[in-house]
C-alpha cells in the first residue's frame, strides 16, 4: 500500500496547488486594484485640501497606495479601507512635518517660505482642478466657485480639523474609525468636527446662500 | 458608518461640492491617479528578496548615526542651547523610521522608474 504519492502524481498536485496559489494571487491583485480604483479620487482630493499642490497630493496617494500595496495586501480585503485611511492620514502628517522643516531651513536661508497653494504663473487654478463636465457654462462656472471657496476654507482649516472634518462628513467614518484613522482619541474627533463645521459655516453659509438666491432670480 | 448631521442643508451642500469635485478630476489627474495604482500594484509583486535583509541593516546604521549624533552634539555645561523640539519629534517619528528602514526600496523604485522611462 502507498504511503504516500510521487513521480507524475506528486508533479499534478504541486502543479495544481501552484495553478491555485497563482490565481488566488491574481484575483487579490485584481481585487486591490479595483480598491485602490475605488479610493483614488477620494484620497487625491484629500490630499489636495491639505497640500494644496498638485504633485505634493499625487506623492501622498502613491506613497500610500505602495505601502498597502506592500504591507497589507494579504490581509481581508475589508481591512484594506481603514487601512488605506489611516496610512494617508500618516502620509499627510509626514509631509506637513517635512514641509515645517523645509520653510524653517528657507527662513534661516534668508529665502520665503513656499506659499502652498500658490498657482504657477500663467495658470488658473480652477482650470488645473476641474475639468469641464457641465453642459452650461453658467453653472459650471458656479460648482467651480463653490468648489474653489470650499477648498479655501478646508485649507485654512487646522490639519486635524480639516482632516476629522472630511473624514467623518466625507468618507462618512464613524466617530470611531475617524480616531483610528487619525491617531487620536473620540472626544478630539467630536470636538474638531464640531470647531470645523462652526468656522465653515461662519465663511461659507452667506456666500452660498446668496449664490442660491442669485440663481432663482 | 453613519454621516453627522446629513439632514443639514449646508453639510448636504458641502457633501455634493465634495463629490462633484472628485467626479470631475481633469483627464491627466485620472492618468497620474491610474500610473500611480499600477506602480503600487507592479511594486507589490516584483520586490526583489534580496533587497528584504538591506532594509533591517539601514535601519540599524540610521539608529547609530543618529545615536552617535546626539551624543556629540550634547550640550556643554553653561551653554544654555534651547532644543528643536519639532525637529526632535520628526526623527523620533515612527513613520521616518519606517522611511528609512525602506529607503533602499525607493531607490530601487526610483531606479526601475528611470529605466522605464
Amino acid at each position: 500500500m502507498p504511503t504516500g504519492q510521487s513521480g507524475p502524481g506528486l508533479a499534478r498536485i504541486e502543479h495544481t496547488g501552484y495553478t491555485a496559489c497563482r490565481r488566488t494571487a491574481l484575483d487579490n491583485s485584481a481585487a486591490l486594484d479595483h480598491f485602490l480604483a475605488s479610493v483614488e479620487r477620494r484620497a487625491y482630493r484629500l490630499a489636495l485640501i491639505a497640500t494644496s499642490n498638485h504633485e505634493d497630493a499625487l506623492d501622498i496617494v502613491q506613497d500610500a497606495m505602495l505601502r498597502l500595496a506592500r504591507r497589507y495586501a494579504d490581509r481581508d480585503a475589508e481591512e484594506w479601507g481603514p487601512l488605506f485611511q489611516r496610512i494617508t492620514q500618516s502620509v499627510i502628517r509626514d509631509w506637513y512635518r517635512r514641509n515645517a522643516v523645509r520653510n524653517r531651513f528657507r527662513q534661516w536661508l534668508g529665502g520665503k517660505p513656499a506659499q502652498d497653494g500658490e498657482a504657477e504663473p500663467g495658470e488658473d487654478p480652477l482650470e488645473a482642478r476641474v475639468a469641464s463636465a457641465d453642459p452650461e457654462p453658467g453653472v459650471q462656472l458656479q460648482q467651480q466657485q463653490a468648489m474653489a471657496q470650499l477648498d479655501a476654507a478646508l485649507h485654512r482649516l487646522p490639519l486635524r480639523q480639516q482632516q476629522v472634518f472630511l473624514l467623518r462628513q466625507w468618507e462618512g467614518l464613524s466617530v470611531r474609525d475617524t480616531a483610528q484613522a487619525m491617531g487620536c482619541g473620540e472626544g478630539s474627533v467630536k470636538t474638531h468636527f464640531s470647531r470645523a463645521l462652526k468656522a465653515l459655516r461662519a465663511e461659507l453659509q452667506d456666500y452660498w446662500q446668496m449664490n442660491e438666491q442669485q440663481e432663482i432670480r | 458608518m453613519s454621516k453627522p448631521e446629513h439632514k443639514d442643508p449646508f453639510l448636504q451642500q458641502v457633501q455634493a461640492t465634495l463629490e462633484r469635485s472628485a467626479q470631475t478630476l481633469d483627464d491627466a489627474t485620472l492618468r497620474e491617479l491610474r500610473q500611480a495604482r499600477y506602480t503600487a500594484l507592479e511594486a507589490r509583486q516584483r520586490r526583489p528578496a534580496w533587497l528584504l535583509p538591506m532594509g533591517g541593516l539601514a535601519a540599524a546604521a540610521t539608529v547609530a548615526v543618529f545615536s552617535v549624533s546626539l551624543w556629540l552634539a550634547a550640550p556643554q555645561p553653561g551653554v544654555n542651547e534651547q532644543l528643536p523640539l519639532e525637529d526632535l519629534a520628526l526623527l523620533e517619528d515612527s513613520e521616518s523610521l519606517e522611511f528609512y528602514e525602506d529607503l533602499d526600496f525607493y531607490l530601487w523604485l526610483d531606479d526601475e522608474q528611470q529605466d522605464a522611462g
